[in-house]
């Protein structure tokens, strides 16, 4: 197999257990990692606010307070359940956070607040617009989000490690073959634009599904304190996913008693 | 105008994120990361033995496609050695043995079909728990893949498929879910339809066809079928599915596609689709209209069948006229109004604003103008209804929003009359007294005086603002404290307790404006403060933890600290007698707290909401609640038993306050409104409409004014009489005076300024009512007899009184009262009894109508004009309305003519017409302004509409309950209202002949209804003494 990552130490000392065994905010490298799982997973938690009715100045700001005080404060160690998933250790302490909403548009601007790193960099209502925005509940919509998000730094993540022009370009001809979906003759035209055998392309597509599998699974792991929990959390997902109607998902994780109304009255 | 329309997986069918860099379909990506690894795709005829697996009779050599319900593999037979295309549904969802067996059946049907272009199905079967079927390999892609490029070659091909289609639908098959994936082209570009009544058996027997996976987007389907009818479907669905498949090869697009599944469904069903030629300018108009025509919500308006398309098609493509167009475009028009009323709105809003359709149409006929017109009236009494129904249900939005698609476009009729105007004004509320202050504000007191108002605000100050002059007097800063969560004036109004977001709770001096004592509670902040009516306790609320604090006052010595438990939004409140706090826990229930040393809670009640402010009633017997539900309710303090609820606020209810008297509550919401309630019966006397963020707290200022602060940074002062009309009805109580029993109601008239009545009384006498003040400026005696008519000049400087007297007197007004009768005008005979006065458009003349004539007198030198003798079988007369000139009569009664309008020239004395109706006595008539419409209402339960120039009926109105007894028009001639013995009001629209609304709020029998002349209000009269008003804001 070919295609060794490059930088798997990234991986490694990033993941959540890292985290979790390491213990903010004692551990410099628990910060530092848990920074980098937060910003990569910000966008998620954003639209998640943006469903919760805010606008998008709200919401920005909400996300932003949101992860100071996760990554300033004791923000970890309140977090007693849900430690397992990085995601879903994010999404209670959003709800957390945002059930002090209230509170928090009345409280004058805390020193808290200070700006920990730039939603700006990227326009976070990027790619907000196909959100369903009528029949989801937030927690789908945060959970379809974070999975788009996922798989687009897979992506990103794969297409990084094609290192020359030549490999780059034959990244995006074959990029269509990531999934078992296309017709027969596609490989064939690919052949043709790429000037390979037949053989050379379905092994190169072999090769790339192979690749992007364990990244994919790597950067699930990333996300969770067990990596045996990988395919649950593959599987759950894929329900996330397939799922439209998204009513049972609010059935199953009751927002907290009281909190939602205000928030709904906004909209 | 269009929508960016997703692109979709061509697997699942799942939208696609327009800008997501992957471009992967991330539910498929996940499917497959679920899964094992899989190369059998990448496996080709060349590849190694070992890359083909058995299945069953079948080697699978390689995957085709795979999909939510299944996978389809190129495989051989190994019996028969021929290449085939194997559908394998997924194992598991489609396992048992009974989803097999009709499987089975429906797959044989469809087996026996014999096509060129339907894809032969050689096999039918179940291996290891999984249904499949084997069918021709059609080598070449499907139609989702590889479009023919060009309108021609895109009608050619639909209308090959919609001869399968038709082959198939004469023996009893229907396809049930034709879309482009469904649609393989070979090599040579022949098309082959595959899958035939599987959606079928797929979408009854799988749970899973509720899931995008299986269903793939709905796209596709047929309205009927998006509505769950699956079992009704005819030809037509198919129909649909070969216009959505045409419309995609004309656009590139579906015709529906949403975001998921349900909102494509709702897409489906709801809209109509974006016109092709909108998304593909070089989409020929025919063809168009061929693809629109499939696309008909109506299975009745598709083509009656497959091979109807088909010949369309042929002709489009031999340039010959399509049948599709023009004969039923009015047809479709009307029928489609009919059936969308509201989308209709839009459409043809939409027709009209862009031109584009408009010009299309209006063209043809003015047969088409026509039906366009009538559909834009009944839309809006439609949409009318709509609005009211939106304002019962206390959706204040969608009111605005109805009302806002009601807005006529340049060019189109203006419909919109009183009832649009008197939803708009509920809807929007009035100008009130708006303070801004710079910050939000969180929390009001008044002072004990009511001279002074107490504001915390967000950044921690305390503005202390004089209530006379509006100005902020002092403002109490304390910077360590940002934002002041409550603030109580002790009962002396010597001190200001101030809650803020710290654990300390400050009094201030107002005297001094120091600082007079801290005390601290609790670990995060307060959330809220009280004194004791006596003034001798002080109690605070402190968050999360809620704890309680209680003191003495002003020792500020501890009585106790009460912690029923986390609270995050903790209430309290003293009751009246000074000796018991009232709060609720964070769970919801109430409890009373004695203020005794010790003293020990009692738990009155678990409200089953999540309490966020209690207040004792005004009594001291009760605590009400309000709570993040919306509910505000009264609760017994000593047996806990529910006394009385506010319904109507839909979110949170931040704060209450009673009125001095206790007669009124007001409450403030997070839904932005403020709502004032009769305390006693729960009633909703107002809504207050102005602030545009969640207010936070609320006060009478005194005993007619409600004083809110609100996130907006808006403290605002609601006087009673601003708000007074806001209300949906306004009542008033009517000068007192007898009226003769035979005519308990008075007779009427309304000063041309809008504000002053005339109003019969008791013998002879009238009253001059300023009825905007509910006061009496005059009152005038005529002669001992009941007046009956009364009539203004329509400048206002004559009144005319008539009734069971000889005589009807003709009063000249100045400053609008009556000083002196210039000229007493006899009536025609002895107890005559005058019933109907009125003065010409110009004022000059006057006519007058009793039992035996008509006449006409010159104003003011009273010289009669003209005069007319009534038949005797006109002597009961019941009812008689003038045209504005006094040349014209309208005259019915209640003798053996009962319900026949008769209509009079007063220049020719013999001729009549007659309008024949109603079955019963007519009660009341009216003209409109232009004296175009005639209205009659009858003791028949009917209201009738009539051309008052040509004497021709026009239109039965029919709604009350029982008999109709009065009717007016309002001055633009719009609206008609008219009032029931039923106790009802309603408005109906003139142009749409159609209710527009039912007006709410009245109850008793009514008598009369008139408008003001300027058109802002519309009177009703029941009973003797009784005046409801419904207002619209000027105008």
């Amino acid at each position: 197999m070919t295609g060794q990552p490059k930088d798997r130490g990234w991986f490694l000392t990033t993941h959540w257990s890292v985290v979790l065994a390491a213990g903010c905010p004692d551990s410099p490298q628990c910060a530092a990692a848990l920074e980098q799982l937060c910003r990569a997973y910000w966008h998620p938690l954003y639209a998640y606010v943006r469903r919760r009715g805010y606008n998008e100045d709200e919401a920005k700001d909400l996300t932003q307070s949101f992860f100071g005080e996760l990554l300033q404060r004791e923000g970890l160690r309140q977090a007693t359940q849900d430690r397992g998933r990085f995601r879903s250790f994010l999404l209670a302490g959003m709800k957390n956070h945002l059930a002090n909403a209230w509170d928090h548009a009345h409280r004058q601007k805390r020193g808290g607040d200070a700006v920990i790193f730039s939603l700006d960099a990227e326009d976070p209502e990027d790619g907000n617009h196909f959100e369903p925005m009528e029949h989801e509940t937030p927690e789908s919509v945060f959970e379809r989000r974070w999975a788009h998000t996922l798989v687009a730094h897979v992506v990103r993540r794969l297409e990084e490690e094609q290192g020359d022009d030549v490999r780059r370009q034959r990244f995006e001809v074959l990029r269509p073959f990531l999934l078992r979906q296309r017709l027969e003759a596609g490989y064939d035209n690919a052949a043709r634009q790429l000037g390979m055998s037949h053989s050379a392309v379905t092994s190169a597509i072999h090769r790339m599904r192979l690749r992007f599998r364990e990244l994919f699974r790597s950067e699930i792991a990333r996300t969770l304190a067990d990596p045996a929990e990988v395919d649950a959390e593959i599987r759950h997902l894929v329900q996330v996913l397939s799922r439209s109607e998204p009513a049972q998902d609010a059935a199953a994780d009751p927002p907290p008693d009281g909190e939602e109304s205000p928030i709904r009255a906004k909209e | 105008m269009v929508n960016p329309i997703p692109a979709l997986c061509p697997v699942c069918g799942a939208a696609l994120p327009a800008n997501d860099p992957s471009g992967l379909c991330v539910g498929c990506v996940f499917r497959d990361m679920a899964n094992p690894m899989d190369f059998s795709d990448l496996d080709t005829e060349s590849s190694e033995p070992n890359g083909s697996r058995e299945f069953g009779d079948f080697e699978l050599l390689s995957e085709i496609a795979r999909g939510g319900a299944g996978v389809v593999y190129r495989a051989r037979d190994v019996r028969l050695n021929r290449i085939v295309a194997l559908k394998v549904l997924v194992a598991g969802e489609f396992a048992a043995p009974e989803f097999l067996s009709r499987f089975r059946t429906e797959a044989e049907a469809a087996a026996l079909l014999d096509h060129p272009n339907i894809v032969p199905i050689y096999e039918v079967g179940g291996h290891d728990h999984r249904p499949f079927l084997s069918m021709k390999l059609i080598v070449g892609g499907t139609l989702a893949a590889s479009a023919p490029s060009g309108p021609e070659a895109a009608a050619r091909l639909m209308s090959t498929l919609s001869r399968a289609v038709h082959y198939a639908h004469q023996r009893g098959i229907l396809h049930r879910d034709i879309k482009p994936t469904n649609v393989l082209v070979d090599a040579d570009g022949v098309p082959y339809l595959t899958d035939f009544g599987l959606a079928r058996v797929l979408q009854h027997d799988s749970h899973l066809t509720r899931t995008a996976a299986v269903l793939g987007t709905p796209s596709f389907m047929a309205p009927e079928q998006a509505a769950g009818n699956s079992r009704e479907l005819t030809t037509a669905a198919d129909i649909w599915g070969l216009g959505a498949v045409l419309y995609h090869l004309l656009t590139g697009h579906p015709p529906f596609a949403g975001a998921t599944a349900v909102e494509t469904l709702r897409r489906v069903v709801e809209k109509p689709p974006a016109a092709p030629r909108s998304l593909n300018p070089g989409v020929p108009p025919d063809l168009e209209v061929i693809c629109l025509k499939c696309l008909e919500k109506n299975p009745r308006d598709r083509y009656a069948s497959a091979e109807a398309l088909a010949e369309d098609l042929d002709r489009w493509l031999a340039h010959e006229p399509i049948h599709a167009r023009p004969a039923t475009a009015t047809e479709w028009v009307v029928k489609w109004c009919q059936r969308n009323p509201v989308l209709a709105v839009l459409l043809v809003l939409l027709l009209v604003v862009t031109g584009v359709g408009a010009a299309g149409l209006l063209w043809q006929s003015r047969k088409t103008q026509r039906a366009l017109r009538d559909a834009h009236r009944a839309l809006y009494a439609a949409e009318m209804s709509l609005v009211k129904q939106a304002w019962h249900e206390g959706n204040v939005a969608r009111v605005r929003a109805l009302l806002d698609l009601l807005v006529p476009a340049p060019g189109m009729e203006e419909l919109r009359g009183f009832e649009w105007r008197y939803f708009h004004g509920l809807a929007t509320g009035r100008d009130t007294d708006r303070i801004p202050t710079g910050d939000n504000v969180q929390s009001v007191a008044v002072s004990p005086d009511r001279s002074t108002l107490a504001l915390g605000s967000g950044n921690g100050a305390i503005w202390l603002m004089d209530v006379a002059s509006r100005q902020v007097r002092t403002t109490l800063t304390n910077a360590a404290a940002p934002g002041a969560r409550a603030v109580a004036f002790s009962p002396d109004g010597r001190y200001l307790a101030v809650a803020t977001t710290t654990p300390t709770l400050r009094v201030w001096d107002l005297t001094t404006r120091e600082t007079f004592a801290e005390v601290r509670l609790g670990t995060d902040w307060l959330e809220r403060v009280s004194f004791s009516a006596d003034g001798r306790f002080l109690a605070a609320a402190s968050r999360p933890d809620g704890v309680i604090g209680l003191w003495h006052f002003p020792s500020l010595i501890p009585i106790d600290v009460l912690a029923p438990g986390p609270n995050q939004r903790p209430s309290l409140a003293f009751t009246r007698s000074g000796d018991e706090v009232v709060f609720a826990d964070g769970e919801g229930v109430l409890f009373v707290h004695p203020l005794a040393p010790g003293g020990k809670s009692r738990r009155v009640v678990r409200t089953g909401s999540t309490v966020v402010n209690v207040l004792g009633t005004p009594d001291g017997t009760g605590v009400v609640t309000t709570a993040t539900d919306g509910s505000v309710k009264v609760w017994s303090l000593a047996d806990g038993s529910e006394l009385r609820r506010f319904v109507g606020h839909p979110t949170w209810v931040t704060s209450a306050a009673y009125s001095a008297d206790g007669n009124r509550l007001a409450t403030a919401s997070t839904d932005g409104t403020l709502r004032v309630w009769d305390a006693l019966t729960g009633l909703e006397l107002a809504r207050l409409l102005g602030h545009t963020a969640w207010v936070n707290d609320v006060r009478f200022l005194d005993a007619d004014t409600v004083v809110s602060g609100a996130d907006d940074g808006d403290l605002r002062l609601w006087p009673w009489e601003s708000f007074r009309n806001q209300h949906e009805v306004a009542e008033y109580r009517l000068p007192s005076g007898e009226l003769p029993v035979n005519r308990p109601w008075p007779a009427i008239a309304i000063g041309p300024d809008s504000r002053f009545l005339v109003l019969s009384r008791q013998a002879g006498s009238a009253v001059l009512w300023d009825w905007t003040k509910g006061a009496a400026v005059d009152r005038f005696q005529a002669d001992s007899l009941p007046l009956h008519a009364i009539a203004y000049s329509p400048d206002g400087h004559w009144l005319a009184s008539g009734g069971e007297g000889t005589t009807v007197r003709l009063w000249r007004m100045t400053d609008g009262k009556p000083v002196a009768h210039a000229v007493q005008l006899p009536v025609s005979q002895e107890k005559a009894m005058v019933l109907r006065l009125r003065f010409a458009t110009d004022g000059t003349s006057l006519a007058m109508a009793d039992r035996y004539a008509i006449q006409i007198w010159s104003v003011p030198d009273g010289q009669l004009r003209q005069s007319m003798v009534l038949s005797p079988r006109e002597h009961h007369l019941s009812a008689v309305e003038f045209t504005p000139d006094l040349k014209s009569a309208f005259v019915t009664s209640s003798g053996l003519r009962r319900g026949v309008i008769e209509a009079r020239r007063l220049s020719s004395p013999q001729w009549r017409q007659d309008l024949v109706g109603h079955e019963n006595i007519v009660v009341d008539l009216a003209l409109s302004p232009d004296a175009g419409w005639l209205a009659s209402a009858s003791l028949d339960g009917t209201l009738r509409l009539w051309d008052a120039r040509r004497l021709s009926p026009v239109a039965v109105l029919r709604g009350h309950s029982g008999a109709v007894t009065a009717v007016d028009f309002a001055p633009d001639g719009r609206t008609l209202a008219s009032a029931g013995a039923d106790g009802t009001v309603r408005l109906w629209s003139v142009p749409a002949r159609r209710e527009v609304a039912v007006m709410p709020g009245a109850v008793a029998p009514l008598t009369r209804v008139r408008f003001t002349p300027d058109g802002r209000h519309l009177l009703a009269f029941a009973a003797a003494d009784l005046m409801r008003v419904w207002s619209t804001p000027p105008y």
